[in-house]
């Protein structure tokens, strides 16, 4: 066998452009089904195993799968929040752990998720280097934003710009990274945690007045940023329990208070209760059908790839037919030539098909880093 | 010690009605036999059958004291791989092996290993003069000499020649012969009577009358 494969190899490697060619396509052939199969139960397991650790979202009424989407990954935006007095109404039932969530703020296209220390806990995120985020103004940072915007400790981000038009507040804040996240691959690896007061400041619901702002003008002006002397002045107008919350997220007791929050929830006139597993189960019912007729097309293309590569072996052979003779004539066995002749096609099927399994874990890689 | 060939009463008949017959053959280990002949008289067909690619339908044959109208066919194939060397009409050379390695071409084939095989390679190599050449720029002089040196590799007892001087210039067909003429017994079929004029012993084939 080492014979055939030997003379095997170096067929191969004097026609290496049609050996390149044939390679290719089998790779190309075979890492279109395998990515998309191996793609779907890589981003499934993601997005349930996300949604398994967050038993309800709850939030106002309308979509369940922006509320859930929203809560899970900090996309798209929730356009009628709670207030903060609904977070105390579920706070107060004493069932279950409530942490809100304020959504919304973004700094480099990456989101501002304003919630409260019990938000690490539950997620189970470390500190990797310095600390969690204790004053207004503070953030920490996840591991992901952090390598790609080189972030550390002690520097200062900015928010962005929500709209430009809006004088009346909403002007970008500079926020001071005080930490950065151990990666967990998920979501929070592509986020800056903020406390929940801290967006309210960034949404123009909080301001403060500064220190030292010279005897003659102590008048209130916006921010940019906190002066660590000016914390006590920063308050909201207006009543604490009109202050926006995006969701919240409730880790119930136990199974019972999971049901009864449910049921309770259900029947609520202005919040609903929205089980993540539930919704990821609908986007990926919906995905599944499009992968279907995906898988169909790519078989498609792995079928008339293999046909390709039989009639390329059909020709070589044809091409190559003195030499099989010649081996024949001076005394190999058919066996020898076929082991020959199917060693090379073994080697380009292997070389494509490893080919394609190289480029689905580097695909599967960078899609676990954007899940 | 066993003929390097031995025919008795073969014949190989073929559609048309045409037959090749040879009552008797013998050629003795050391000897060379050219083979002559119009075209289509079976000059090839004898080849074969001394080959063992071919049987007769009837009478036997002998190569290095083994019968090969006893054999299977894979035994009789194995038999060529171990003491028959061929060298053919078209200088078959496998043009994405170097010289060398198409001289080694019968252990890549399933010769068992042999460590003196290499040595004798490249001393074969050195005699026909064809060494770092790649083989596809070898002309056709070179190329035969290269296969002539692929059939003796393997130390053969008997080398078979199918008109391996067809194409080459007078000067090459001497030399080609020259080295075939280094083989323990050589059996050649030639048209050419230079050729034919180098050996001593000659079998003409021809229409029966």
């Amino acid at each position: 066998m080492i014979d055939a494969l030997v003379l095997a190899w170096r067929s191969l490697c004097a026609a290496w452009a049609r050996s390149v060619v044939v390679a290719l396509g089998v790779a190309v052939a075979v890492f279109l089904p395998l990515v998309a199969w191996r793609g779907e139960a890589v981003v499934g397991d993601a997005l349930r195993a996300r949604a398994r650790s967050t038993p309800i979202v709850v939030g106002r009424k309308g979509s369940d799968l922006e509320l859930a989407l929203g809560a899970l990954y900090f996309r798209g935006r929730v356009r009628d929040p709670l207030s903060w007095a609904d977070v105390e109404r579920l706070r107060g039932r004493g069932d279950a752990t409530v942490v809100p969530l304020h959504l919304g703020a973004t700094s480099g296209g990456l989101p501002v998720v304003g919630t409260t220390l019990a938000y690490l806990d539950r997620r189970g995120l470390a500190v990797a280097e310095g600390r969690a985020p204790a004053v207004l103004g503070e953030a920490v940072v996840g591991a992901a934003a952090a390598r790609a915007r080189g972030l550390r400790p002690g520097d200062r981000v900015q928010t962005d710009q929500t709209d430009l038009y809006d004088l009346a507040g909403a002007y970008p804040t500079r926020l001071e990274v005080v930490g950065v996240l151990a990666p967990t691959g998920t979501a929070d690896d592509d986020a800056l945690l903020v406390d929940i007061k801290t967006t309210w400041l960034v949404s123009g619901a909080l301001h403060g007045h500064a220190a030292q702002q010279g005897e003659a003008d102590p008048g209130l002006f916006l921010f940019a940023e906190v002066d660590p002397s000016a914390l006590a002045s920063f308050h909201l107008h207006g009543a604490a329990a009109d202050w926006p919350v995006t969701a919240a997220l409730l880790f119930p007791r136990d199974a019972r208070a999971h049901d009864q929050l449910l049921g309770e929830l259900a029947v609520d006139e202005r919040l609903q209760a929205v089980r993540p597993v539930e919704a990821v189960e609908t986007v990926l019912g919906v995905a599944a059908r499009a992968l279907r007729v995906l898988r169909a097309m790519l078989g498609l293309v792995l079928a008339a790839t293999l046909a390709f590569v039989a009639l390329v072996a059909a020709l070589v052979v044809q091409l190559r037919r003195r030499e099989v003779e010649l081996m024949v004539r001076v005394g190999a066995s058919r066996a020898r030539v076929v082991a020959v002749l199917g060693a090379e096609l073994g080697l380009l099927l292997l070389a494509g098909a490893m080919l394609a399994v190289a480029a689905t874990a580097v695909v599967l890689t960078l899609l676990r880093g954007v899940l | 010690m066993s003929p390097a060939v031995e025919v008795q009463g073969a014949a190989v008949g073929f559609p048309g009605g045409f037959e090749l017959r040879v009552e008797a053959l013998t050629l003795e280990a050391g000897g060379a036999l050219a083979v002559v002949g119009p075209s289509g008289v079976g000059k090839s067909t004898l080849l074969r059958l001394l080959a063992g690619e071919l049987l007769p339908d009837r009478g036997r044959v002998w190569v290095d004291g083994v019968e090969l109208t006893a054999l299977s066919p894979d035994a009789r194939r194995r038999h060529r791989l171990r003491r028959v060397g061929f060298v053919f009409q078209d200088f078959p050379l496998v043009d994405w092996l170097d010289p060398q390695e198409n001289v080694l071409l019968p252990y890549r084939l399933g010769l068992p290993r042999d460590p003196g095989a290499a040595g004798r390679a490249a001393a074969l190599l050195e005699a026909v003069g064809v060494t770092g050449r790649r083989t596809a720029v070898l002309s056709q002089g070179e190329r035969q000499r290269v296969a002539i040196a692929r059939a003796l590799v393997t130390q053969p007892a008997l080398v078979l020649a199918d008109e391996p001087t067809a194409g080459l210039d007078a000067a090459r067909a001497a030399e080609v012969v020259g080295l075939l003429r280094r083989a323990p017994a050589l059996v050649l079929v030639t048209h050419d009577p230079a050729v034919e004029a180098r050996f001593e012993r000659v079998l003409r084939l021809g229409a029966a009358p």
